[in-house]
């Protein structure tokens, strides 16, 4: 996991601005380095398709460093329930900061994250009423962050009086409307969704939608549950075999990245300047929804980007020099056939190129 | 993108085609006059609008700024100057193809770069949703293209169904790639669409780049990435089918330290560009109208910061440049004595209204 102690808000008012940029700076080249050399790649992707679902973008935030809090927190639930990532998340001060969560208080009450709880976290739109909102909002009042820098609860800014949240009227705090929350059929069908679209692709059936969120209800809504019963689905498989999902840029280029084998410090540079172009850049996720998904990705400049990216990859001499290239590019690299080259080839620099620009590289 | 939005645009690629093969007759010389390019140029990094467009004669703002403010501003009204960099341009001033819009902004911005240029690309104060110019042409059922010659594109330009390309010098100097055609997918649905949006892409890059002008004779081109902009769209305005939007983008205006050098030289470069543009643009004989306002994140803090800069603010002005200039001052200068609660310029033009104004112009419904 990436590491990071500098807490800027500690440094005079002049410092802030520079040690925010550095610390973020710092924690996208950690993190790509992870996801694409990291020792446990497939813990990597995973807190990185929940940081889609929970995002936070380090702009929003006094302190980047807190970021790191919330991976380790997604991280340690990803053996868990959604019910307890839930319940760490709402609690979690990276994203109730980017929230503007400190400022929901009794009196001066500050909806945002309350809305964003119920519309993308947990239930989905148009499963909810304004006044669940408001009332939701009741219940989230009051955090305020401790010289722990954990979130907690304080009485004098909170509302204790009782809230009635989807039909049921309880003294709820943050925890127990997450609770409460992740026990509604819309929330197993929104998150189900939300990862298929990621894991998969192209959109489910209401019928494969239907069974596989009261399989997960059935499971206590486990985590990697739903990670297998998703993976497993026969449109899962269909989908890997014929190239039917769009890569997410940090995919292609995690990808790309891997294959070339060169770990110079351009490389990563590169791909990180990249990143941004193609629109996905770590820890600045485009809004409160997180990245786009599959087709969602396609723009003809952002398409032209990632092509742009890779190929600088090639150009760059230094990050050639530290190639460490298979013997040969292998069929099974790609799901389908490539349109400009045919493989196996040898794996040298112009059929790398071709590969690289090819549309099917882009496929997962 | 929906199959439809995909199908409607290579039918009007394939039109624009056919229209662009004809031969350049009277009817097709009077059509081009009639019709208009915007040019959108994007100051990265909020520019300061009261050195730019300078309230010279009042004392708060020499008060405000005691190692910023303009000893030698060049008077065009009784109250307000321009920045001496600017000096160049007094001659559009005078020709009326020059014009500021005042007090442009949002009420209390996000200080945030990020954030509010997403704003104002988006014409929203939410910063969501499709650019303000993809809307517009969606609105009005144009498929553009619009174009950005800028390398790192323009988000007002995206988002819509109307055509947002990127046409960076760099890539004129590339070959054609080979094309691809959207049949070799078979039922890959993803692919497909990868292959047909690249496929339209490539036409119209490669149509544009055929149908370039050479650059008019005896116009000089500063150095620089934006006279290399400026170059193509000249290049490109001259041409049968220039696209009806072009962005150009010049960065360096975050000025929070030592901005007297910094602003010059931007402003400096920025004044060189535009003059080169006009030069340009007046020997081309037949060409459409063309009308080019800048944006920028925000303006800049009245009070100058600790460091002979100064920090991100609220009101600023925009540049309005072109054959038909409205009224050379649009809006009124914010009150330098009626500031908000953080000490900031109000604005009396928002974003929207600012864009509102520049469409009407152009593009009316």
């Amino acid at each position: 996991m990436p590491s990071v102690s500098e807490i800027c808000s500690n440094l005079p008012r002049d410092k802030r601005v520079a040690c925010r940029r550095s610390t973020a700076g710092l924690l996208q080249r950690q993190w790509l380095q992870e996801l694409v050399w990291g020792a446990d790649q497939d813990s990597a992707w995973q807190v990185q398709i929940w940081l889609g679902v929970f995002p936070v973008n380090w702009r929003q935030l006094i302190d980047p460093d807190l970021l790191t809090q919330q991976m380790s927190t997604i991280r340690n639930n990803l053996k868990g329930t959604f019910g307890d990532l839930l319940g760490a998340m709402v609690l979690d001060p990276a994203l109730q900061i980017s929230l503007n969560g400190p400022a929901n208080q009794q009196h001066n009450p500050n909806e945002n994250l309350a809305r964003e709880l119920l519309e993308l976290f947990s239930l989905g739109e148009g499963n909810y009423t304004e006044t669940d909102v408001r009332e939701a909002a009741r219940a989230l009042s009051g955090y305020k962050l401790n010289k722990s820098r954990q979130l907690q609860l304080d009485p004098r800014r909170h509302d204790p009086g009782m809230k009635t949240i989807l039909g049921r009227t309880a003294n709820f705090d943050g925890v127990s409307l997450a609770s409460w929350l992740s026990e509604q059929p819309a929330t197993a069908r929104n998150i189900s969704l939300r990862l298929w679209r990621r894991l998969v692709g192209p959109q489910p059936s209401a019928q494969r939608l239907g069974t596989l969120a009261s399989g997960w209800r059935e499971s206590n809504l486990s985590i990697p549950w739903l990670m297998k019963a998703i993976q497993s689905a026969p449109e899962a498989i269909e989908s890997k075999r014929q190239g039917l999902r769009l890569t997410d840029p940090l995919e292609v280029t995690a990808r790309s990245l891997r294959l070339l084998g060169s770990r110079h410090p351009d490389a990563v540079a590169i791909a990180l300047r990249g990143l941004r172009s193609m629109g996905q850049m770590p820890f600045e996720p485009p809004s409160v929804k997180g990245w786009p998904v599959n087709e969602q990705w396609i723009n003809l400049r952002r398409l032209q980007e990632r092509r742009r990216t890779l190929q600088a990859l090639l150009t760059d001499e230094e990050v050639w020099a530290g190639a460490r290239l298979p013997t040969e590019l292998s069929s099974n690299i790609t799901p389908i056939k490539p349109l400009n080259i045919s493989l196996p080839a040898k794996a040298s620099r112009d059929n790398l190129a071709l590969l690289f620009t090819d549309p099917v590289w882009q496929l997962a | 993108m929906k199959r439809r939005v995909l199908l409607s645009l290579l039918a009007s690629a394939s039109a624009s085609a056919a229209l662009a093969s004809g031969s350049l007759n009277v009817a097709r010389a009077a059509d081009l006059r009639r019709r208009h390019v915007l040019v959108l140029l994007e100051l990265r990094g909020g520019n300061d609008g009261l050195n730019t467009l300078v309230p010279f004669r009042d004392p708060l703002y020499r008060a405000a700024r005691p190692s910023l403010a303009l000893q030698d501003a060049l008077p065009l009204t009784d109250t307000l100057g321009l920045h001496p960099a600017l000096a160049p341009l007094l001659p559009l001033w005078q020709q009326k193809r020059l014009g500021f819009a005042q007090g442009v902004g949002w009420s209390r911005p996000n200080r945030s770069h990020f954030k509010s240029a997403d704003q104002w690309a988006t014409a929203n104060p939410s910063g969501e949703g499709p650019g303000w110019l993809a809307s517009a042409f969606d609105q009005r059922r144009s498929t553009g293209p619009l174009v950005a010659l800028d390398p790192a594109g323009s988000s007002a330009m995206e988002g819509g169904k109307a055509l947002a390309l990127q046409l960076s010098p760099v890539q004129l100097e590339s070959g054609n790639s080979k094309i691809l055609y959207p049949d070799l997918a078979g039922n890959n649905s993803v692919l497909r669409q990868m292959l047909a949006l690249e496929q339209i892409g490539q036409a119209e890059i490669a149509k544009l780049r055929q149908q370039l002008m050479p650059l008019p004779v005896g116009v000089k081109i500063p150095k620089g990435n934006l006279g290399q902009q400026i170059a193509l769209a000249l290049r490109l305005i001259g041409s049968a089918s220039c696209p009806p939007v072009l962005q150009l983008a010049q960065g360096g205006y975050d000025t929070h330290a030592n901005q007297l050098v910094r602003h010059n030289r931007v402003l400096g470069d920025l004044a060189k560009a535009l003059v080169a543009f006009d030069t340009g643009l007046q020997t081309i004989p037949n060409r459409p109208q063309v009308t080019l306002v800048s944006v920028s994140e925000f303006g800049r803090r009245l009070q100058e910061n600790g460091s002979r800069g100064s920090d991100h603010g609220s009101a600023s002005i925009a540049i309005l440049y072109g054959d038909r200039i409205p009224q050379p001052l649009l809006g009124s200068y914010p009150s330098l004595s009626l500031l908000d609660e953080r000490g900031d310029l109000i604005p009396s033009i928002s974003p929207p209204q600012l864009y509102e104004n520049v469409l009407k112009q152009t593009f009316p419904v």
